[in-house]
């Protein structure tokens, strides 16, 4: 109890308040401008938490995270052009209902939905983070080789290309994580002589770089935005909207529940939840016709589902360090840079600050509810400022926000390097993502190894020795095996065919 | 002719020999079989792996190349607009990097972001120049008094008094 009160008095304070409402502000803006995304929101964010105490600075980030995902929906409702990848899943939906003269309604409902599903995260992660925590206390370095593995499996073979391309992607991760010093012995590794790479590649800035140079660069080379000029007008709330989402109340719980469970799984994001939750929602409707052509089930169920995935994606990062999607691996940086290292011990040594964050959760969501609403009123003058002035003033805040890092032009220096290589990646339709949970997890991959190889003597059958790593071994092994055996099924069928 | 697969084929065995190369001379704990190099060997060879299954894949399969499939669906703008656009993207960086200390990181990041704007969008050119600039302004005022972030006040030193 006075642990809580501890939290609550924390979370009341007037820097924690702005943080909340300035946050969700700066996520509903980016996050409804076609090509900016929500990682994007997040990852320009960051200069700004250097200089906020931890629970304002985490206040910040996942109120933005927690917004821009709804705020996705409002370009995919008034233009169809889903705000980020996680409103794609029914943007045809939203949008049919506008097209019918009801976007108040398809709005209201995503907006209520999200609410919803960001609450049910909140309270999962708020009883499941604590209980994993004190399971987590006996984990040695092999059960945390093993969730490694198994979070950069995932990582790699959940990912929207081939999994080759997504374990490539995740090796040149895990190589950039080797860059400096070495942990064991102390050699630098590949610094080629300079100083300040012997600290290895400071991961705030290439997450900058990846994220929004490399956004910015392939909107002006390859894809740009498309951008239309909303004509609707959307009129006020009805009383009904209430009463209808009552009526879909169990596609909500379903939706939030199962969104918080794939926000957990690393690699997984808002965007994978919303369309597993559309499509469970569709394989039990009793009338699945009504999919793509303004479904209003479908928009409850994949709105609280890409919302409930934000509080999920929450639970391994601070767990076990492990992110749940690159959202969360930003949120990481940004843990170590409040000196709040993830892990189990956390929930030990600073538990007032962690229920401050899960409480701030509720807050955030609570504000959607009214943001939300205003910023659903004032979409049609926002989406009409052009990529054309954004871009150049991303690249401003990009640049200062590495150069913040370090007050170094290093920053900047690994900043456009990483942008031009996830471009390139990018470009060759090799995922970005898996190549971020690389660099995150490389270093505690590879001092988990280190170590359980020195305990083990080198014999690797002693990483299966206890019984959660060997579960979690099997696991992560089966997983490759599975994809491995469904890759030449798939070919075999491909010689069989001609 | 070669396609985007093979070229980073023999793009990922090159880095992958050259790391193994490197991380071949790190040191090893004492008594041990491990060390400093160990991990970066086993990427190395992983990535050499993945690299030559690319190649491979590509080489032997018959499908057509999906990005090549997925590029050619989307409308890519002309480059007469996009290489502008780029290099002016790229000088906002080197401008702030290398113009700050002498005349103020407002200019040096006013000027590129003014040419980035218009490389963008043909629109009025002072009127471009004063957003732009009111922007840096105001994000050197923020970072610099709100947030502590050292830029270089450069030629504007006596105005603002830092």
């Amino acid at each position: 109890m006075e642990l809580f009160q501890q939290s609550f008095a924390l979370v009341l304070q007037l820097d924690v308040i702005i943080a909340l409402v300035a946050g969700g502000a700066f996520g509903l803006f980016l996050g409804a401008m076609p090509g900016l995304t929500a990682t994007m929101a997040l990852a320009l964010l960051v200069p700004v938490t250097f200089f906020l105490p931890p629970v304002p600075a985490l206040s910040l980030m996942l109120s933005a995270g927690s917004m821009a995902i709804f705020a996705g929906d409002l370009p995919g409702a008034l233009l169809r052009i889903p705000g980020t990848p996680a409103s794609a899943a029914y943007c045809e939906d939203t949008f049919r209902l506008t097209q019918g003269g009801c976007a108040e309604l398809g709005l209201g409902l995503g907006l209520f939905a999200s609410v919803i599903g960001g609450l049910v995260g909140s309270l999962i992660l708020t009883f499941a983070a604590p209980m994993l925590a004190r399971v987590a206390l006996n984990f040695s370095s092999y059960e945390y080789f093993w969730l490694a593995c198994l979070g950069l499996t995932c990582a790699a073979l959940v990912s929207q290309s081939t999994p080759l391309k997504g374990v490539i992607s995740l090796l040149l991760g895990l190589l950039v994580a080797t860059v400096g010093l070495d942990s064991t012995t102390g050699y630098p590794r590949f610094t080629f002589g300079s100083v300040e790479m012997m600290g290895g590649i400071s991961f705030i800035p290439a997450m900058i770089g990846m994220f929004a140079v490399a956004e910015l660069v392939n909107s002006i080379a390859r894809t740009p935005p498309v951008q239309g000029k909303p004509t609707q007008r959307i009129g006020s709330f009805s009383s009904n909207i209430s009463k209808r989402v009552w009526k879909y109340r169990g596609h909500a719980t379903r939706g939030s529940i199962l969104g918080t469970l794939v926000g957990a799984l690393p690699g997984a994001g808002a965007d994978i939840a919303a369309w597993v939750s559309y499509a469970i929602s569709k394989r039990l409707s009793k009338t699945p016709e009504q999919f793509g052509n303004g479904s209003e089930e479908g928009i409850v169920a994949a709105s609280s589902a890409n919302n409930s995935s934000i509080a999920g994606g929450w639970i391994p990062t601070l767990v076990f360090g492990i992110p749940g999607d690159s959202g969360a691996a930003i949120i990481i940086g940004v843990l170590y840079l409040k000196d709040l290292a993830p892990g189990p011990t956390l929930f030990l040594y600073k538990p007032e600050v962690l229920y401050a964050v899960f409480i701030a959760f509720f807050l955030a969501n609570i504000l959607l509810l009214f943001m939300g609403a205003v910023m659903i009123r004032l979409s049609t003058n926002i989406l009409r400022v052009p990529f054309s002035v954004l871009a150049p003033l991303i690249m401003i805040f990009c640049v200062v926000g590495a150069f913040a890092m370090n007050n170094s032009y290093f920053g900047v220096g690994i900043m456009m390097a990483a942008g031009v290589v996830a471009f390139a990646l990018k470009a060759n339709d090799i995922p970005v993502a898996p190549a971020i949970l690389g660099m995150v997890l490389g270093g505690l991959l590879e001092k988990t190894f280190l170590t359980s190889m020195v305990k083990a003597n080198g014999d690797p059958l002693m990483f299966f020795s206890r019984p959660i790593a060997a579960s979690l071994g099997i696991i992560t092994l089966a997983l490759w095996g599975l994809q491995l055996w469904s890759s030449w099924k798939k070919r075999q069928r491909l010689t069989q065919t001609g | 002719m070669l396609t985007k697969n093979l070229i980073w084929s023999v793009v990922l065995m090159i880095l992958a020999g050259s790391v193994f190369y490197i991380a071949r001379g790190f040191p090893t704990l004492p008594k041990q079989a491990v060390g400093a190099g160990t991990f970066p060997m086993l990427i190395a060879v992983l990535l050499g792996l993945s690299g030559l299954l690319l190649g491979l894949s590509e080489l032997f399969s018959a499908r057509p190349d999906p990005v090549a499939d997925a590029a050619s669906g989307i409308p890519a703008p002309p480059l007469s607009q996009s290489i502008p656009a780029l290099l002016a993207l790229g000088a906002v960086p080197l401008s702030c990097a290398y113009l700050s200390g002498p005349i103020g990181f407002t200019l040096a990041a006013a000027m590129p972001t003014t040419a980035f704007m218009l490389a963008l969008r043909r629109s009025r050119p002072i009127q471009t120049a004063i957003l732009c600039f009111g922007f840096c302004a105001l994000i050197f005022w923020a970072f610099t008094k709100g947030l502590l972030v050292p830029l270089a006040p450069g030629i504007f030193r006596t105005v603002i008094g830092i």
